[in-house]
């Protein structure tokens, strides 16, 4: 009886979720391979300004990211609905992981690579695109992997600025029916959308994998 | 052909090549051998500019390199098999081979697969085509990174160390390869320890050190 009552309510969480989860996503991970491959390009000024960046990011909670941006901006005259400034915040914040994640992983490739690529007469820039850029991308595969997991849980984190996802779903059903049982509900949800990130992502590595395709 | 005329190299105020002068002519076998340290993988990077001169010429045909002066035309003209072979892991044994072709225009990607099928084949490794290195031995990863070098028509061609990671079977069968190619408008340059490669290939040998 409680389930049908509560199916509604999670279902729109969820979809809430899912809007944030895919949208961070979108954009967070193609920026962070721009920024990473023009960090690569070795420019010092450029360099300074993207370590600034992700040291702001990574050293500072997601969640005061969010509250400055919907409730601080707009004491600097930037007003963002709720919206658009949690999409700012998390796809600032997640861009600067990945971004330290793809610089590791061109790190990674093994430097014969870029030889043979100047023996062969490539270009820097096709060197870059051809060979150092899908080696890199496969080598942090499990690295984005994880982020992208913890991206799934951080979602909750919305919460505070009001946005009616899941946990808040939950939450509610908890205060207006007396029990704890939507919380587990709740919980199983979020598992169900960390196995299928996860088991997407695990598909991902196995097809970018050449000692696993074969032929 | 090729001519290395007194080419000079150092790291951090090391010597390691000092006025070093050979030649390579076409069809010919050259075998650069001396004790480790003694600049021969070091010849083989500034011939494929990998490291630039500090002194000295290398000539070929109309084209030059002198000190600190790079030549993307030579470089096409001077393959290298790596030791390590190097191919490119997340692209098959066919798209290893036409990459760079193409990349170049100079030859249309139908007409470099063509030619790629064929030299894989008379290599021996036809049926390898779609496979990935991961998948393949020394020995075929060696064939591969050869056929991946001749695809650009280079004049020498420059083997490091070909036979240090193979086993004395597949040794003889790479030495049947460099044969093969040296019958062709090429010229063979090799850096090895192996005496035994270079007394069978009949190659002339130049010391260093």
């Amino acid at each position: 009886m409680l389930l049908e009552q509560l199916v509604q309510p999670l279902l729109q969480g969820s979809i809430v979720t899912l809007q944030v989860f895919f949208g961070t996503l979108l954009f967070s991970l193609p920026l962070a391979i721009i920024a990473a491959s023009i960090q690569n390009m070795g420019n010092k000024v450029i360099n300074l300004v993207f370590k600034v960046f992700v040291m702001i990011e990574r050293g500072t909670p997601l969640l005061l990211q969010m509250m400055f941006v919907f409730f601080g901006l707009p004491y600097m005259g930037i007003v963002l609905d709720r919206t658009t400034s949690i999409f700012v915040a998390f796809i600032l914040n997640y861009m600067a992981y990945f971004m330290e994640i793809v610089r590791g992983g061109i790190q990674s490739v093994d430097v014969g690579q870029k030889e043979a690529c100047q023996v062969l007469g490539y270009s820097e820039a096709s060197a870059y695109v051809r060979v150092i850029l899908p080696q890199a991308l496969q080598n942090c595969l499990p690295s984005i992997g994880n982020e992208v997991l913890t991206l799934v849980k951080d979602t909750s984190l919305i919460t505070v600025l009001g946005a009616s996802e899941l946990l808040k779903a939950g939450r509610t059903a908890v205060n207006t029916y007396g029990t704890a049982i939507p919380f587990i509900y709740v919980g199983v949800i979020y598992l169900l959308m960390t196995m299928c990130a996860a088991w997407v992502m695990g598909r991902i590595e196995k097809s970018m994998d050449p000692s696993m395709k074969g032929e | 052909m090729l001519r290395v005329e007194k080419i000079c190299k150092s790291f951090n105020g090391v010597s390691v090549l000092n006025e070093v002068s050979f030649t390579v002519d076409m069809h010919e076998i050259v075998c650069l051998m001396g004790k480790s340290g003694a600049g021969k993988t070091t010849i083989l990077r500034c011939l494929n500019q990998l490291e630039s001169l500090d002194d000295g010429e290398i000539i070929l045909d109309d084209l030059k390199i002198t000190a600190g002066s790079k030549n993307v035309e030579l470089q096409k003209k001077i393959g290298l098999v790596f030791q390590s072979w190097n191919l490119f892991p997340h692209m098959t044994v066919l798209e290893n081979c036409i990459n760079a072709p193409v990349y170049h225009k100079l030859m249309s990607k139908d007409e470099a697969i063509s030619k790629a099928e064929k030299m894989l084949d008379e290599m021996g490794i036809l049926d390898k085509k779609n496979k990935y290195p991961a998948t393949l031995s020394g020995g075929q990863k060696q064939r591969v990174a050869i056929v991946r070098a001749c695809m650009l028509e280079p004049k020498i061609l420059c083997f490091d160390e070909p036979t240090s990671a193979l086993d004395p079977e597949s040794t003889k069968q790479v030495a049947r390869l460099i044969e093969k190619l040296a019958s062709r408008e090429i010229g063979i340059l090799i850096v090895t320890h192996d005496e035994s490669l270079a007394k069978e290939l009949d190659a002339r040998v130049v010391r260093l050190g």
